[in-house]
C-alpha cells in the first residue's frame, strides 16, 4: 500500500507523522518535498545507494541567433539563457525560425536511498538543486514499485502533491486547528476526493475545542518539538506511536 | 520598492510576518501561495472583485482541419493529439500558442483555458489592496498563475509579495521580480536546512535580504546556529500567544523592514 501524507499548509506536522507512520508500518519513507526535503533534518540517515541521477535540459541561444526574440515570446518564464528558470520544455527550440536554440543537458543531483539505523527505516529522498524541473516526474521516480511506502508531501497542493496522490492507494490528511491551516486542509481534502482515495483525517496540535470531523486527534506535545530540536528520531517516533498506530488501523487493510 | 516575504520551510510564520508587514507598510500585497492562498484570513478584509485567470489554448474548426498533425508536432506538452480525430487535453496546455501559428489551414482559433482566479480584497485597517491568486484545485499550472500575478503588478513601485513555501522555480520567479526579500525562519534543524537551500536560490537571484528568526526562544542553540551561518543581519522574534495582535512581534517586523531597506540601499 502507498500512503500519501498531505495537508496543504506547511508546518502542521506532515513530516513527523510520516516518519512515525512509516516506522509503525515498516514501510519505505519517500520524501516528496523535492525543493526542500526535510527528512534528513529529523533523522540520522546513513546513505545506502543512489537510486538514480536527476538530469535536466535548459535552453541557450547559439551563434545562429538573429535576435528576433520569438523564443522569449513562447516562453512564459522568459527563461532562454537562464538555466535556473528554464524548465526544459523546448517550446523555444520549436519556435526559433533560425534553429538557433540549443537544449543542453545538465546533472542536477540524484535520488538517494538511506537507512535510519535506530528506527530501521528506509528513506528515499531527493538530493537535487532546488531549481530542478519536472518535480512530478522526480516524485514518481522516488516511489518504489513493489513495496509499501509512506509519501511525505510538501506544503501546498502543487505538482509533487498531485503526483504523490496519483500514485497512492490512500491518503492521510493532516492539519492544525488554526483557520489558515483548516482553509488549506479543505482544499487538500477536495484534491484527495478528486482522486477517489480513502483518507484518514488527522487534527494535530489540538487544544481542547474543535475535533469534529477528524478520525485521529493528536494533542499538542512538547516531546515532539524536543525530539526535533535534539534530532532524536527514537524520541520522535515514541511520542507519536499511539496516533501513528491509530492512523494505521484506520487505513484500508490496516495499512 | 518591491519586497518579498519568503522562507523555505512551510509553517515558519511567513504569512503572519507578511500580515504585519502589510499593516506597517500599507502597500498593495499579493498572495502568491496560489495552491493554498490564506493571507486574506490573517487580515480584516472584504472581497471587492474576482477575475478568472486563463491561458490561451487552441479551439479547432473541424470543417477546416485536415488532421495533418502539424499542431501536435509542435505541442511540447502533449496537450494536442491528432489521430483520426483532433483532441486537446486542456489540463496539459501551457498556452505557448505554437499550435495556433503552426496550423497551415487556419483551423485553430484561440480559446480560454481557465486555471484559477484572482480575488481582490480591500483591507479595512490599511485601505490597501490584497490580491490573492487561487489556482483551481487539482490544476498543475501554479507557476503560470504566479507569473500572471507578477506580470499584472509589474508596474507598481511599492508592492509586498507573500511567497509560497519551498525553494523551487516559482520562488525563483518571485525573487527575480523583487528588490529585496525578508526571509523568515525558525530555530529548528528542518527550518535551518531549508533556509540554507533558499539562501542559495536568493544568492543566484542576487536579491538583498535579511533574516527574521521567528519564535527564536524555541531554541537558543539553534537560533545561534542560524545567526552564525547567515551572513546578513538577523532579527529575533519572540514566541507570543497572539502573533497577529502582538505589538512585540510587530515591532521586530518593523525593525527588520528598516534593516532590509538599508541592505537594499
Amino acid at each position: 500500500m502507498r500512503i500519501a501524507v498531505l495537508g496543504g499548509k506547511g508546518g502542521v506536522g506532515k513530516t513527523v507523522l510520516s516518519i512515525a507512520l512509516a516506522s509503525e508500518l515498516g514501510a519505505v519513507l519517500v520524501d516528496a518535498d523535492v525543493t526542500e526535503p526535510d527528512t534528513p533534518a529529523y533523522l540520522n540517515l546513513e546513505r545506502e545507494r543512489d537510486v538514480t541521477e536527476v538530469r535536466a535540459r535548459y535552453a541557450v541561444r547559439t551563434d545562429g541567433c538573429a535576435g528576433c526574440e520569438r523564443c522569449l515570446e513562447v516562453c512564459p518564464w522568459r527563461a532562454v539563457d537562464d538555466p535556473i528558470a528554464c524548465d526544459g520544455c523546448g517550446a523555444c527550440a520549436i519556435a526559433c525560425p533560425e534553429d538557433a536554440i540549443e537544449l543542453r543537458e545538465t546533472e542536477l543531483g540524484r535520488i538517494a536511498e538511506s537507512r535510519e539505523p535506530e528506527l530501521g527505516l528506509r528513506v528515499v529522498h531527493p538530493e537535487t538543486e532546488p531549481w530542478a524541473p519536472e518535480l512530478a516526474d522526480i516524485v514518481h521516480r522516488m516511489i518504489p514499485e513493489d513495496e509499501d511506502c509512506v509519501i511525505d508531501c510538501p506544503a501546498g497542493l502543487g505538482c509533487p502533491v498531485i503526483a504523490a496522490l496519483s500514485a497512492a492507494d490512500a491518503a492521510v490528511l493532516v492539519t492544525s486547528p488554526d483557520p489558515a491551516a483548516l482553509h488549506d486542509y479543505r482544499r487538500a481534502e477536495a484534491l484527495t476526493r478528486e482522486f477517489g482515495l480513502p483518507a484518514v483525517r488527522v487534527l494535530n496540535r489540538a487544544g481542547s475545542d474543535e475535533r469534529e470531523g477528524f478520525d485521529v486527534v493528536i494533542p499538542e506535545d512538547e516531546r515532539v518539538l524536543r525530539a526535533a530540536l535534539d534530532r532524536d528520531p527514537g524520541g520522535l517516533v515514541h511520542a507519536l506511536r499511539e496516533p501513528a498506530r491509530r492512523v494505521a488501523e484506520l487505513l484500508p487493510d490496516g495499512g | 520598492m518591491r519586497l518579498a516575504v519568503t522562507g523555505g520551510k512551510g509553517g515558519v510564520g511567513k504569512t503572519t510576518i507578511a500580515a504585519h508587514a502589510h499593516r506597517l507598510l500599507g502597500w498593495t500585497t499579493v498572495d502568491l501561495d496560489v495552491t493554498t492562498p490564506n493571507l486574506h484570513l490573517y487580515l480584516d478584509c472584504e472581497e471587492e472583485a474576482r477575475s478568472r485567470v486563463c491561458l490561451i489554448g487552441p479551439e479547432v474548426d473541424p470543417d477546416r482541419c485536415t488532421l495533418c498533425g502539424e499542431c501536435a508536432r509542435v505541442c511540447h506538452s502533449g496537450a494536442v493529439i491528432v489521430g483520426r480525430s483532433w483532441d486537446l487535453d486542456p489540463g496539459l496546455c501551457h498556452g505557448c500558442g505554437l499550435c495556433l501559428d503552426a496550423c497551415p489551414r487556419d483551423a485553430l482559433t484561440p480559446r480560454e483555458i481557465e486555471i484559477g482566479e484572482v480575488r481582490e480584497y480591500r483591507v479595512r485597517e490599511t485601505g490597501a489592496r490584497l490580491l490573492s491568486g487561487r489556482l483551481n484545485v487539482g490544476d498543475r499550472r501554479s507557476r503560470h498563475l504566479v507569473r500572471h500575478l507578477l506580470d499584472h503588478t509589474e508596474d507598481r513601485p511599492r508592492l509586498l509579495l507573500d511567497t509560497p513555501a519551498g525553494a523551487g522555480k516559482e520562488v525563483y520567479d518571485v525573487l527575480r521580480a523583487v528588490d529585496a526579500a525578508l526571509v523568515v525562519t525558525q530555530p529548528t534543524p528542518a527550518a535551518l536546512r531549508d533556509l540554507r537551500r533558499l539562501l542559495r536560490v536568493i544568492r543566484v537571484a542576487r536579491v538583498p535580504h535579511v533574516v527574521l528568526i521567528n519564535q527564536a526562544d524555541l531554541s537558543e542553540r539553534w537560533t545561534r546556529r542560524v545567526e552564525r551561518e547567515v551572513e546578513v543581519p538577523t532579527w529575533r522574534a519572540p514566541r507570543v500567544d497572539d502573533p497577529l495582535g502582538s505589538d512585540e512581534l510587530r515591532d521586530v517586523v518593523r525593525e527588520a523592514l528598516d534593516g532590509l531597506r538599508e541592505e537594499a540601499a
